[in-house]
């Protein structure tokens, strides 16, 4: 077996009264990218300090590759590449300057410094501003500059605290094919986010945080069938949608059906083959179909289910 | 699959803390804010004062010049000394009685005494004249003593004046030719002005410097605010190198304020410092104290802003009660007794006892000594708690 790139163990920490973070464990493996999803507040960022070592937990334990995290200065703290949520780069030095400011802290010699960044520039797509003051860039430059001082120093696991706040759909797409792309070459990744789509779209597994606990962790489809969400055919219709409902509760592959103003809305294990008798049924009692959605369950309705609120407010 | 075994590199604590405190200078210089403040202040507050004391020519003062010889001699040199100074800024009385109660009620600034016996000694070993002065008037004491000096060098000339009325035998003491010795006594006024214009940038740069450091040493909690702090931590730089490097970049934007302000009131304002390594000393012992400070204000405040209150507020006290403005002027008593222990009034009085042609470096060892001490003591407490909130 292969020493997970992180493992986190019952980490946890309170201010004053307030537990942010409330034995929350977890694992990443080597190249994996594992999602930290839950909505502000939650505790993503308080977990991702204590994982980087900027932080004292109050308990628990964290080991990069094996090497105990300190908040002092140790080894595991050169394996990880932090990008924290906020802007941590000097507004008033060149997007260069602070390449060889961090490089240096990193320990990279000046010589492995001058390719090094612009290789990580590249990554980013900002080699032709890198003479430039980073007070003029825009926010998706920054968030991006801000990515590449996490890259120099090639770490096993890049962490990244909702990378994408804030920022152009430009640049998000252009970031989120950067994070893919890092990912495909065999980089580790802890991606927090409050947006599902991102998580969906870049995590191998999830990990749903609420109220500073891990209240599941799986991948997508794990956890969309372990709280036995199914997927749901969407009606838009006008006629006697509450007769029609009853009818189609008796089918045999309907879980669940319910009318709204104009809509009916049917549970069903598999779509495909429940349609066509759903649109025959609705012509029997008389129902005109306007229109057919299919709607597949996802993490945002997982979140619903566990936490009973919404993942975004 | 990845290699599970990490590339540790290693690096020095201390290149990390170079690392931070280069960057800090750099910043610092980019933002302009400690040359404002540290530099600029300085330099235009001094040359100010430099003028208002007496315009281009030099600073303006009341000397009185008492004559205790009361020879023919000395009534000379006093209106050669008249003759000298009718017009100058500098104005010469002669009735004041006693030269000390008139220095001390401060009916003058400072006081020439010329001693009994003065005439007589000129024939053997002159004696010099005697200056009084007042500890809180620097300036004018300064060109009492410049004076004074002027005239023991030319009192070659003077013996000559004299020993010439002899030769045509006359009376030797009765007569001096007051038309012959004139010539010889010339005191550059101006020259003085400059001479000691010193402390006048000095005064301000002590407070100026306190209030560019202050911000300065507030980097940390600034990044801290701003963000950059937790990327800096997440690398593998020990708390400790950390303050250490912050703490040497302050160092460093002192010396190069203090630096520039030496440089360019001496340059363009041709101010004169005295002795450059006498005057690189004491800038540099000023720089200590103002760093170790500025730090540990930084670390006993919880906040930026708490920081940046203690900052203006102790460099208010400091200036007013330590007397860094109009040449380093002090309140009497109490008051002045408590501002002498102020950083700005130590490195004053170093800097003005190290005046030109006075003391030498080792007299002055205790000023420079309590200026490190409040520096070192400063910066010892101030990183120990700043590493322990850091950990
Ligand atoms: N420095 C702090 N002092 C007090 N409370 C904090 C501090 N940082 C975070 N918290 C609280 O801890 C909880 C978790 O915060 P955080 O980890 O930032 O959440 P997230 O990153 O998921 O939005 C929140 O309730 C937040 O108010
Ligand atoms: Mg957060």
């Amino acid at each position: 077996m292969t020493t997970p790139t992180v493992r986190c163990e019952g980490l946890r920490k309170s201010y004053g009264d307030r537990v942010a973070v409330d034995g929350v464990s977890f694992e990443i493996a080597a190249g994996e990218s594992y999602g930290l999803l839950g909505p502000n507040g939650a505790g993503k960022t308080t977990t991702i300090s204590m994982m980087c070592g900027l932080l004292h937990a109050d308990a628990g334990r964290i080991e990069v590759v094996g090497r105990p995290m300190t908040t002092g200065r140790c080894d595991a703290k050169q394996l990880l590449g932090l990008v924290p949520q906020d802007i941590a780069l000097y507004p008033d030095l060149t997007a260069r300057e602070n390449l060889v400011f961090f490089g240096r802290l990193q320990g990279l010699s000046r010589s492995d410094l001058r390719t090094r960044i612009d290789e990580v520039l590249e990554i980013v797509a900002l080699e032709d501003r890198a003479g430039d003051r980073v007070d003029g860039f825009s926010g998706g430059m920054k968030r991006r500059c801000n990515i590449a001082a996490a890259l120099l120093h090639r770490p096993h696991l890049l962490v990244l605290d909702e990378p994408t706040v804030g920022v152009d759909p430009q640049s998000r797409a252009s970031i989120l094919d950067g994070i893919a792309n890092l990912q495909a070459a065999g980089m580790a990744v802890l991606y927090t986010t409050h947006y599902m789509e991102e998580a969906q779209r870049l995590c191998d597994r999830i990990g749903i945080i609420d109220e500073g606990r891990l209240v599941a962790e799986g991948t997508q489809s794990e956890l969309i069938s372990a709280v036995g969400q199914s997927p749901v055919v969407r009606l838009t219709a006008s006629g006697d949608l509450r007769t029609l409902a009853d009818a189609a509760s008796l089918q045999p592959q309907v879980l669940r059906a319910s009318a709204g103003d104009g809509r009916l809305e049917v549970a069903v294990a598999e779509p495909a083959r429940a349609l066509a008798p759903l649109i025959e049924l609705a012509e029997s009692c008389g129902v005109a179909v306007a229109g057919v959605d299919v709607v597949e369950p996802d993490l945002e309705s997982v979140f619903l289910h566990l936490t009973g609120k919404a993942l975004r407010d | 699959m990845q290699t599970v075994e990490p590339p540790v590199r290693t690096r020095s604590g201390r290149s990390a803390a170079f690392v931070l405190a280069a960057k800090d200078v750099r910043r610092g210089l980019r933002s302009k804010a400690l040359i404002l403040t540290a530099v600029v202040g300085p330099l235009a507050l001094g040359l100010i004062m430099a003028l208002a004391f007496g315009g281009t020519s030099g600073p303006s003062a009341t000397i009185a010049v008492v004559d205790l010889d009361r020879t023919p001699t000395s009534a000379g040199v006093i209106s050669v000394l008249q003759e000298q100074f009718r017009d100058g800024p500098v104005e010469l009385v002669t009735d004041v009685g006693d030269a000390s109660a008139a220095v001390t009620d401060e009916r003058v600034d400072a006081a020439l005494v010329i001693p009994v016996g003065y005439a007589a000694s000129l024939v053997t070993a002159p004696e010099p004249l005697q200056v009084v002065r007042n500890s809180q008037r620097a300036i004018p004491g300064e060109i009492a003593a410049a004076i004074a000096g002027e005239i023991a060098s030319q009192s070659d000339l003077i013996r000559a004046a004299t020993s010439t009325v002899a030769a045509l035998d006359r009376d030797a003491t009765s007569v001096v030719d007051v038309a012959e010795v004139r010539p010889a006594i010339s005191v550059d006024v101006g020259d003085l002005g400059r001479a000691f214009s010193a402390p006048l940038y000095f005064g301000p740069l002590t407070i100026f410097l306190f209030l560019g450091l202050g911000g300065a040493a507030r980097s940390l909690v600034r990044e801290d605010r701003e963000g950059t702090l937790a990327r800096i931590r997440s690398t593998s730089v020990s708390p400790r190198a950390l303050v250490g490097g912050a703490s040497l970049g302050v160092f460093i934007q002192g010396v190069l304020a203090a630096g520039t302000v030496y440089l360019v009131s001496t340059v363009v304002f041709r101010a004169r410092w005295g002795s450059p390594v006498e005057v690189i000393v004491v800038l540099l012992a000023l720089v200590v104290s103002l760093s170790g400070l500025s730090a540990l204000i930084v670390a006993v405040s919880r906040t930026e802003a708490q920081a940046e209150g203690w900052t203006n507020a102790l460099a208010f006290l400091f200036g007013i009660l330590g007397g860094a403005f109009f040449g380093g002027a002090q309140f009497p008593g109490l008051l002045g007794a408590v501002g002498s222990l102020t950083p700005n009034a130590i490195a004053m009085r170093a800097l003005v006892e190290l005046g030109p042609g006075r003391r030498d470096l080792l007299e002055v060892l205790p000023l420079l000594v309590a200026l490190v001490a409040i520096g070192v003591v400063g910066l010892a407490v101030g990183s120990q708690l700043m590493v322990r909130r850091l950990r």
